[in-house]
């Protein structure tokens, strides 16, 4: 007795099956994605990410705007992305150029306010990464889809 | 050369900044990172958004990578949590709990991975049946599968059977596929329960 005496399972893992096979394209993008290796860069970790708490893996419930932090070095980076606009500040305050990046470039760069208060437009699908521009250095989070 | 020893060395490589090493880490775990996003169901763009940031996050992660043992768990988990991310981005929720980034050290997660890593072996073994297949059978299932579905109608008028045997003829191959050496050598690996 297995989970395919019945057909229609069966054909159902069939199609995850082929659907399943490496493509060329993944291979592509898998190998590219090298070209990103930096050295010894401190990365901005995640801090917290509303697409992946209990409540979303269980319920799947109202409608609210993606929420995700950062931590970095000296201050949080805590971004908010509601149709197609992200919302976010640099805690502590602090002026600072905030830019969202693509695998093919910068998207789009906005200089934060006194309070540390910023809005960009965000890239329609595709992994992202943020940099925070400060006097001395400049950060960078993970990469992660937006 | 050990499996563990062997992506060591690859890590190794690629941390050096050796683009050979890294296409061959690639091969040896893109069949994992396509096998979990089919088993969400993610196609696609989605499909592509989740592969792409898996592995921008891996070339991240080399540096910090202490433990090679870890890497197929990191590469599922991080995928998994990817997958999430990208379904979720359809139906946005309101949730208030911190979750870190994906660390490999929960009891739970080895339960995860010894299921994703069947997943991956039941969708080898029904890809190697498949093949093993008349082409006639073969290309039935094929389009019976197609996505968009086509119409019986148009499946055979492709194949020049009539459509009142479409039914039987799917039956059968069905059939034979679970006769299939690649099926039977995958269902008899190991006890029925740990195959569901």
């Amino acid at each position: 007795m297995t989970r395919w005496d019945d057909d229609d399972q069966l054909m159902q893992d069939l199609d995850e099956a082929l659907h399943g096979a490496v493509s060329d394209g993944a291979r592509q993008a898998a190998r590219a994605a090298f070209a990103w290796r930096t050295i010894d860069e401190e990365l901005m970790r995640l801090a917290h990410d509303s697409s992946l708490t209990e409540e979303v893996m269980v319920r799947g419930a109202a409608i609210a705007p993606r929420v995700v932090g950062f931590l970095g070095s000296d201050f949080t980076l805590e971004v908010e992305v509601d149709a197609g606009t992200v919302m976010g500040q640099v805690v502590p305050g602090k002026v600072c150029r905030v830019s969202i990046l693509t695998p093919t470039g910068t998207f789009g760069s906005a200089e934060t306010d006194e309070s540390g208060f910023f809005s960009l437009p965000a890239p329609d699908g595709g992994p992202v990464r943020f940099t925070v521009a400060g006097e001395s250095a400049v950060q960078s989070t993970e990469w992660l889809t937006l | 050369m050990d499996q563990t020893a062997d992506v060591a060395a690859l890590v190794a490589r690629a941390r050096q900044g050796d683009q050979q090493a890294w296409d061959e880490l690639v091969e040896r775990f893109l069949p994992l990172v396509s096998a979990l996003i089919a088993r969400h169901r993610l196609r696609g763009h989605d499909a592509d958004d989740v592969n792409q940031t898996v592995w921008l996050r891996l070339v991240e992660h080399l540096a910090d990578l202490r433990e090679p043992r870890a890497l197929p768990g990191w590469i599922a988990t991080t995928t998994r949590h990817e997958c999430l991310r990208v379904i979720d981005r359809s139906r946005r929720t309101l949730a208030v709990d911190p979750q870190t980034s994906p660390q490999f050290d929960r009891p739970d997660d080895q339960v995860a991975l010894d299921e994703d890593l069947l997943a991956l072996e039941r969708q080898q073994a029904l890809r190697a049946a498949l093949a093993e297949l008349p082409d006639e059978r073969r290309e039935l299932l094929t389009l019976l599968l197609a996505d968009p579905p086509l119409p019986y109608r148009e499946v055979s008028r492709l194949l020049g059977i009539p459509v009142g045997s479409i039914g039987p003829t799917r039956a059968r191959a069905l059939e034979q596929l679970r006769n299939s050496n690649a099926l039977r050598g995958f269902l008899a690996g190991a006890p029925t329960e740990q195959r569901r």
